[in-house]
């Protein structure tokens, strides 16, 4: 008798979706979906605004990566300008863009996949959370803690919020660095590296008690797509985009990035509202299957480019098979500390430069062209904004492209193979839902982001057979 | 009891001011250091998130006062405007990445075993639908909650 199990919605995650498991007649499952649930419809209602008011609505769209849609909403902007922004701009919407990094794969690492790492799966829901890590590791979440902080704090002295603050606008910046803003930051920086350093040894030493995990939590082969730099450098900002099989074989590579779609197709299902985005040239989009982000951004990268984080790329690429690149979701983990390293030393080698502190932060045009496409490396993975305007600047089209959308064919694939190895009989154990959750969350989905909608945190799980019947719920909240 | 002045007091106003009454707390923020001067440090935010707790603990903060909308008939609030104090909570209290003012606390302690008195402020609020205008009733409160303020300051203080 075939069953389906309902995990609804998943926890600790941004934003609100629930899975379901469909077991066949011999009680395994050979079927999982991600299903997202809200939808706000950006890219409808945003028709007809001017384009200069982008980044300041797309913003909202997100409370915890705003800084991504912002810049690539200015970038979008810049292009409809038709201008080449100063250089001061460009340098600090860099360090805004690893700021968010920072910001956003601390709060991820430390406090919110923090507690099922550091406490393990099976433990107690009931202390298996932020509280709980704080009383059984206050040190870690201190940790955090001020990791956040430092990426926060530098947002905020950059454009004075440190959330939605509308800063980067078409053309540039509104506002410069002070020497003032530059010294605080700096001092801040030895701490930062301080952590950082800890958390990767704590890291390395979790990785030899997690080989399980490691190969249960959606390792698998799939593409992998990403911003590079020019010289194949490790990026976040600009650069052109590179897609990498599994074997590391080039599938695309120095693809400009107004080309983007021509690489990706997006695709519908009638049960969710998270798009399905996969590499166009496959045969299908189970085959076209790719992954963004730190993991993808590692694998495609050539070099960092930075000397802490180069040692540490270079361990990492020892996890991958043969040389092959690393294909095991659950070190989204590991990538996501080297690159707030890397992210930490580019802050420190760009405070130290001169034009950081320049005036000139913001070029002045009207619309030059119909057409801007603006991407960047968002914490979860490439971002676009592909914006079409009239001759006065209003919004005839637009189409957003957002990270967690392009990971959602591979989290189905992961909550499958999770599930495949741990859901065992007609009941629902803790430690397997949470399996099944922590899977997801290796990807830091942002479901905010990704249908624009807002997020829920309680669950609820329910077991069906095949007629429909409820064999089985839990609920926590 | 202890003596503070204003400048040993800390305003934490949260909520979204795109949300009609919900932006009552900064408003209220803005109100409050207009009126008692610029002294009175005063954070605005949407949420409150784990980071905040290093704010709490500037050397020369003795007390923090959260800011904040309760929507009106809701259980455990009274009908008017009320100020509370706020202790660090237990642990069961933080299931999530945005806090309430009493989960704050309870970070900030991990790093700080000496602690400002917490203080919640709360005003009643009616309308959360989009917009930037409070409701009458909001903005009726808010002279209230100016007064309240201004009553547990004198209690605090000798202005």
């Amino acid at each position: 008798m075939s069953r389906t199990i309902i995990i609804d919605p998943v926890t600790r995650i941004e934003g609100h979706a629930k899975i379901s498991l469909q077991l066949n007649d011999e009680g395994r499952v050979d079927q999982a979906r991600f299903h997202v649930t809200e939808l706000r419809g950006f890219e409808r209602f945003c028709e007809g605004r001017s384009f200069w008011e982008m980044p300041g609505i797309t913003a909202r769209i997100c409370g915890i990566c705003p800084v991504s849609h912002i810049l690539a909403s200015s970038k979008a902007g810049d292009q409809i300008l038709g201008v080449d922004i100063p250089e001061t701009a460009h340098v600090l919407r860099r360090l805004m863009n690893w700021a968010q990094l920072v910001q956003s794969h601390a709060l991820s690492f430390f406090l919110l996949s923090g507690p099922d790492l550091f406490m393990g799966m099976d433990t107690d829901p009931a202390t298996r959370n932020m509280a709980g890590l704080l009383a059984s590791d206050p040190g870690f979440a201190r940790d955090g803690i001020r990791l956040r902080r430092f990426g926060q704090e530098m947002i905020r002295l950059l454009s004075e919020k440190s959330i939605h603050g509308a800063w980067s606008v078409p053309g540039g910046v509104r506002t410069p660095l002070s020497e003032q803003g530059r010294q605080t930051l700096l001092a801040q920086l030895p701490e930062a590296f301080e952590i950082l350093e800890r958390a990767l040894d704590r890291h390395k030493n979790l990785l030899e008690r997690m080989g399980d995990e490691v190969l249960n939590y959606g390792d698998f082969p799939s593409l992998f797509m990403g911003l590079v730099g020019t010289d194949g450098s490790l990026e976040h900002y600009d650069g052109v985009l590179r897609v990498m099989d599994s074997q590391g074989r080039l599938l695309e590579d120095a693809l400009p990035t107004d080309r983007y779609a021509d690489v990706v197709q997006e695709t519908a299902e009638n049960w969710s509202y998270l798009k399905f985005p996969h590499y166009a040239a496959a045969s299908s989009p189970r085959e076209g299957m790719y992954r963004v982000g730190p993991l993808a951004r590692l694998n495609l990268c050539d070099f960092a480019g930075t000397p802490k984080a180069d040692r540490e790329l270079r361990q990492f690429r020892r996890l991958g098979e043969h040389g092959r690149p690393v294909t095991a979701s659950f070190h989204y983990h590991y990538a996501r500390l080297i690159e707030i390293l890397f992210s930490l030393e580019k802050i420190e080698e760009t405070l130290a430069a001169p034009v950081v502190t320049g005036t000139h932060v913001r070029s002045n045009a009207g619309v030059n062209r119909k057409r801007g496409i603006g991407v960047t490396e968002a914490p979860r993975g490439t971002l676009f904004h592909d914006y079409e305007v009239d001759d006065n600047g209003v919004l005839q089209r637009l189409n957003l492209v957002i990270a967690t959308g392009q990971n959602n064919l591979a989290m189905n694939e992961t909550i499958l193979q999770i599930a495949k190895e741990y859901v065992r009989g007609n009941q629902l154990q803790e430690g397997m839902l949470n399996r099944v959750e922590h899977g997801i969350r290796t990807f830091d989905p942002c479901l905010s982001c990704s249908t624009h909608a807002a997020g829920q945190m309680p669950i609820r799980i329910e077991l069906f057979d095949g007629q429909g019947r409820l064999l089985d719920a839990k609920m926590r909240s | 009891m202890q003596k503070c002045d204003p400048e040993s007091v800390l305003l934490v106003a949260c909520g979204n001011t795109l949300r009609s009454d919900d932006g009552a707390g900064p408003v209220l923020g803005d109100r409050l250091v207009r009126r008692f001067g610029p002294g009175l440090g005063c954070l605005k935010v949407h949420q409150l998130t784990p980071e905040l707790s290093l704010d709490l603990l500037g050397e020369s903060v003795k007390d923090v006062v959260f800011l904040d909308v309760h929507q009106q008939g809701s259980k455990g609030y009274c009908t008017s405007v009320e100020i509370l104090p706020v202790h660090p909570a237990a642990p069961g209290d933080l299931t999530g990445h945005h806090l309430s003012p009493s989960g704050l606390l309870a970070f900030a302690r991990l790093f700080q075993q000496d602690l400002p008195k917490g203080w919640l402020l709360t005003v009643p609020g009616w309308s959360f639908e989009f917009g930037e205008q409070l409701s009458p009733g909001a903005r009726d409160s808010l002279k209230r909650a100016e007064d309240c303020f201004y009553l547990w300051l004198q209690s605090r203080i000798d202005l």
